[in-house]
């Protein structure tokens, strides 16, 4: 170890500088020989129309749709980094989500061209119609501005369905504090876990649309698919008692009426249309 | 509740709310709007920090109650017209569409038998005898919605009471088959006659 830092000090001696330390400059032959041209696929100017949903509350009295007129030889492949581009260069005020840029805290979910994505995860010219892009944020929700939707009655729901681990008071305990599944137990909840709850299936729902309002409401293919991965945990104690809660009000299960709006947008590939339909299996067979 | 309240106070100075709890109460009961005067502590404190450049002004505190402020007027996002429907979606919405019609004409159905002059078979026979250009369009608008609703009624109890079949690629090849099979089973009612 001491003969690798001597080594890299060393190599900090040399002009090229810290970089040289800890990576390797081999010359290429392009960087070698000027003359020889390295051939690279050069971007063409692609003009495309995004068609962005706009409100402010304080200056707009109806929402509008505003039209920008971007190249896509300046942007980054993906729509988040269109967005980012408009809000960069052309019009400030623009607000959307986001955060992760890669697909992972469901932040900037809206709705591209007719279908509920993620920004930062669907490609300009997947969603292409024309030369037009239309961006809209999620369906049938409270817009509090632009792309940003209100969504504090789906988390309200989300909450409903207790989504956490109920284990069992003398539940055994490896090193008193973790508590073993199998490896087959562990496999049901694949497909369920990897949920961002970023509510693109949810709001893609028609049933969800018309009543997903009041207390019992319908509680929408995300909150179910939550509610699904907890009943499936082996570790968990009361899954009698997280059937009572769905089966309290017809509405919060039953609305579903198997459309696969859900399954068919969901960004992540997981499936709510399914566990909803063992859900409902589970409550017309206990 | 209190978040709500809290959110409306405009303060600069953290000691205030040493005595936040009486202050609350004392303000609860209606909406208020005091001039708080900067007190000693209040100095004591700005000359810790020698960051700020704002002067001690005294301040406005506005006080509103939960049912006083205004609620955001936040319009609902555009859905039914803007959503690019799949195949399964709108067989579904056409499950139920169908569904509404066959109700309606069993209901108008009944209803000419209760209430009209003669019977209902009476008039099926003048459509045959005074318009026999229009007895398939009928049969077939009839014979269609009742084969479609019966097909796809079959693949919902499918779907319940095994669970499977249910992934996009399988709904969407299981709706085509059904689809084909209601255009070959309402065609063949139309031109079958049960005489």
């Amino acid at each position: 170890m001491i003969s690798n830092v001597l080594k890299r000090a060393t190599v900090l001696a040399r002009p090229n500088g810290i970089q040289s330390a800890f990576y390797t400059t081999a010359k290429t032959e392009a960087s070698s020989n000027p003359q020889m041209k390295v051939k690279t696929a050069e971007k063409k100017d692609h003009f495309v129309n995004f068609q962005v949903y706009r409100y402010n509350e304080e200056t707009t009295a109806k929402p509008y749709i505003q039209t920008y007129n971007i190249n896509l030889k300046d942007c980054g492949p993906m729509v988040l980094d269109a967005l980012l581009l408009i809000k960069n260069n052309i019009d400030p005020t623009l607000s959307f989500r986001r955060s992760c840029r890669e697909g992972i805290c469901g932040s900037c979910a809206m709705n591209l061209n007719g279908s509920n994505t993620l920004a930062c995860t669907k490609k300009i010219t997947d969603c292409l119609s024309g030369d037009t892009v239309k961006v809209y944020p999620l369906p049938h929700m409270h817009v509090v501005r632009d792309l940003v939707p209100d969504l504090s009655h789906f988390y309200e729901q989300h909450k409903s369905i207790k989504p956490w681990l109920e284990p069992a008071v003398d539940v055994p305990r490896y090193n008193g504090k973790e508590i073993l599944q199998s490896k087959e137990n562990r496999h049901k909840l694949d497909g369920l876990y990897e949920c961002i709850l970023c509510a693109c299936c949810s709001t893609s729902c028609p049933s969800y649309w018309w009543s997903e309002g009041g207390d019992g409401g319908y509680l929408g293919p995300a909150v179910l698919l939550q509610a699904y991965r907890w009943i499936s945990d082996s570790r968990d104690s009361i899954t009698k008692d997280r059937l009572a809660i769905l089966s309290e009000d017809q509405m919060k299960v039953y609305k579903c009426h198997t459309i696969m709006n859900c399954t068919a947008v969901c960004p992540k590939g997981l499936n709510p249309g399914k566990s909803i339909a063992n859900i409902k299996y589970l409550l017309a067979h206990n | 509740m209190f978040g709500r309240t809290l959110n409306t106070f405009t303060y600069r100075n953290a000691p205030l709310f040493k005595n936040f709890d009486k202050f609350v109460v004392s303000n609860a009961l209606s909406s208020k709007t005091s001039i708080i005067a900067p007190t000693q502590h209040v100095n004591a404190s700005n000359a810790t920090s020698s960051y700020s450049t704002q002067t001690n002004k005294p301040f406005t505190i506005t006080e509103k109650r939960i049912d006083e402020l205004r609620t955001p007027h936040q319009p609902t996002s555009p859905h039914l017209t803007i959503y690019k429907f799949p195949l399964p979606a709108v067989m579904s919405i056409m499950h139920r569409a169908t569904g509404i019609c066959l109700g309606l004409g069993v209901a108008g159905l009944a209803g000419v038998t209760l209430f009209a002059p003669h019977d209902a078979i009476y008039y099926i026979e003048m459509l045959q005898t005074q318009y026999p250009a229009l007895v398939y369009p009928a049969k077939f608008a009839v014979a269609l919605p009742l084969t479609y609703h019966f097909c796809t009624g079959v693949r919902h109890i499918f779907w319940d009471e095994t669970v499977k079949g249910i992934t996009v690629p399988q709904v969407e090849t299981s709706g085509k088959i059904l689809l084909a099979v209601v255009a070959v089973l309402s065609t063949a009612l139309t031109f079958i006659s049960f005489k």
